[in-house]
């Protein structure tokens, strides 16, 4: 036949089209599809993870000093985000989370930047160690998001280098025997 | 005072009807319903039945930019002429039963006015200097050569067959006369050929898919129209739907002269659905089920199957069959 | 009756907006996406949306990549040649910011550098409604600037 859609053309045309609507309210929330970004500035605790990680350098942080502390603003701009999703996985409290929310339209870029601002109380003291009970397993070293700290199960040695450490605490939250602390002074 | 009323019939006739204004909202009416049809055969909503008249509302409303390498007068008096010279074919085109001029030679006036509009697209797209308008000139010459010999021994059979033994006429009068007395082409057997080449020819004449070699907006960006922009384009776009309603009306007044309800406006109707079925058929239906034609494979079908079928009816009417 | 065609006119250019798609270096994603809006389960064609094959037919640009340096002067010379009123898309991260590509010695981004970008979508790629719904948002701006354009 010379025509192969010629029956189809004309049977499509008295059936129903299958244009999905618009807007359409079955879409949201559907697939793995990584959308606009959600910070929870709560659960972060500042550990820089993200920063690094970044490829397109879409995280910036700012500091203000407060009283008796420091207010974190950290910004994440969605025009200039890959979606990865690096952040998410890199964050161990899960403060970002990649939403399936695909509408980020926006006359303003303004609109399109997720900012989120979370208080760090200031800490006098440093992470110590007490070496009596610590077994040298590493955890805290491999979990370190700033690898400030060197374990060394041969001889038994846990160091600190305080000038890179950010206080996040994450290594005391790892430590399987609680044998890390900050130091009272 | 017989003077003065002939004059203001005259410019009734060419301003309001069957002139430019019916031409062009009949003409939007069928484009509009061509782009929904075509819409609904791929599975889609499509736009309603106005967009055509939205997008020439928004073209009026741009900015026209004439190129510098342009020149101006030719630029945008093309569009202009081609306006014209569409509007002035539907007075010569019996709308049914009503015919707004008619006088011994309607069909070769008509192939001269088609011609026209056809080099005023030309003429335009050559003023504006761009390459792409060049590629796109050369081709639509070559498209108006390959559909003008069957286009024209189209006319010649059906002017002979109207004529009966006294030889051919060209008067749109005598052609509806005799179809009204005798039956109309469509249903006469030795004319069905004709009938067949001439829905072959329509698509070719406004340009559509699959025979839009010229306007292949994909590869060499609607050719002749690449450097209009508002008005000047919104009167081509215009141009195009005119000349949807000018050829299916005059295969109306070709192979259906003669059908007729008597009333003016139920003619009017009439004439506009017949010409909606065409379009469907001829057009829309065409359009959604086939890609776009080389130059050389356009040139050889209408040169060989098209002109081919025209032939038949011709020698068949020439015996007088 | 001429104040009533010029509203005409102004309410048709949100009803017939004719897209002009650059391709500023991009990595083809943001392009298919935009491709897919055209396609029969979102058919924007029924907003009157079409794309047009000359800049000059163009009411709405969209622009998608980072600015290369090849590109650059080709983009400055077709956004030259859009009739007004016009207006600028620019669909996914790349065009506004660089995305992972900034600070490469051969991009010239980002777009805001060299026009007025009227509507951004974001996402990597934005996915075929967020780009329906931001040209949806330029069509209604392409009346606004259509009326400023007669005052």
């Amino acid at each position: 036949m010379m025509f192969p859609f010629l029956k189809k053309a004309v049977l499509n045309a008295f059936d129903k089209p299958s244009t999905e609507a618009f807007p359409n309210p079955e879409a949201e929330g559907l697939g793995k599809y990584r959308g606009r970004i959600v910070f929870h500035e709560d659960k972060c605790v500042d550990c820089g993870k993200c920063i690094q990680v970044c490829s397109p350098i879409a995280i910036t942080r700012t500091e203000e000093k407060v009283e008796g502390g420091t207010n974190i603003t950290r910004s994440f701009d969605l025009t200039s985000c890959t979606f990865c999703g690096t952040c998410q996985d890199f964050c161990d409290e899960g403060s970002i989370e990649l939403t399936t929310d695909y509408h980020m339209v926006a006359e303003d870029p303004k609109d399109l930047i997720v900012t989120g601002v979370t208080f760090k109380k200031d800490i006098a003291g440093h992470i110590v160690c007490d070496t009596s009970a610590c077994i040298y397993c590493g955890l805290c070293m491999r979990n370190c998001p700033q690898s400030t700290i060197k374990v060394d199960r041969a001889t038994k040695t846990w160091e600190i280098n305080l000038d890179n450490c950010v206080k996040c605490g994450i290594c005391i939250g790892k430590c399987p025997k609680k044998v890390l602390s900050f130091s009272e002074e | 005072m017989t003077i003065i009323f002939t004059i203001i019939k005259s410019i009734f006739y060419s301003l309001v009807f069957p002139g430019l204004l019916f031409t062009a909202a009949a003409g939007l009416l069928l484009a509009g319903i061509d782009r929904k049809v075509i819409a609904r055969m791929q599975k889609r909503i499509g736009p309603p039945i106005r967009q055509p008249l939205f997008d020439f509302l928004k073209l009026m409303g741009k900015e026209t930019i004439v190129p510098r390498r342009a020149n101006r007068l030719v630029f945008l008096g093309a569009p202009v002429v081609n306006l014209i010279s569409l509007a002035l074919i539907m007075l010569f085109i019996p709308v049914l039963g009503f015919t707004a001029f008619s006088g011994s030679a309607d069909l070769i006036v008509i192939l001269y006015l088609i011609t026209i509009s056809g080099v005023a697209l030309i003429v335009g797209g050559s003023s504006s200097g761009s390459p792409y308008a060049g590629i796109g000139i050369s081709r639509e010459m070559v498209t108006m050569m390959s559909y003008e010999l069957p286009f024209v021994m189209i006319l010649l059979a059906v002017a002979k067959k109207a004529g009966g033994a006294a030889g051919m006429t060209f008067s749109m009068d005598a052609i509806t006369a005799f179809q009204r007395a005798n039956g109309s082409f469509l249903f006469t057997w030795s004319m069905i050929p004709a009938a067949i080449a001439f829905l072959l020819v329509i698509p070719a004449e406004v340009g559509m898919q699959p025979f839009d070699v010229a306007e292949a907006e994909t590869e060499i960006c609607e050719g002749p129209l690449i450097e209009y922009s508002g008005a000047a384009l919104g009167l081509f776009k215009l141009g195009t739907a005119m000349k949807m309603l000018i050829m299916t009306g005059l295969f109306t007044a070709l192979f259906l002269g003669g059908v007729s309800t008597g009333m003016i406006g139920l003619d009017i109707i009439l004439f506009v659905i017949i010409c909606i079925v065409l379009t469907v058929l001829c057009m829309t239906t065409v359009h959604a089920v086939t890609a776009r034609l080389k130059i050389e494979h356009l040139f050889k079908f209408f040169w060989t199957f098209v002109a081919g079928l025209a032939l038949v009816s011709l020698v068949l009417v020439w015996c007088g069959l | 009756m001429a104040g009533k065609i010029t509203q005409l006119m102004d309410e048709s250019a949100a009803k017939s907006p004719w897209l002009y798609h650059i391709n500023t270096g991009s990595c083809n994603g943001c392009d298919i996406e935009l491709v897919a809006c055209l396609t029969p389960r979102y058919d924007a064609e029924r907003f009157g949306f079409k794309l047009a094959g000359s800049p000059r037919h163009a009411d709405i640009v969209v622009v998608s990549g980072p600015v290369t340096s090849q590109s650059k002067e080709r983009l400055i010379r077709t956004l030259a040649q859009v009739p007004e009123p016009k207006c600028v898309v620019s669909i996914g991260s790349c065009p506004r910011s660089g995305n992972v590509f900034k600070g490469s010695y051969s991009v010239e981004g980002p777009l805001e550098k060299y026009v007025h970008v009227d509507v951004s979508v974001a996402g990597c790629t934005p996915k075929p409604e967020a780009i329906m719904e931001g040209l949806y948002r330029a069509a209604q701006i392409l009346t606004e600037k259509r009326k400023a354009m007669h005052k």
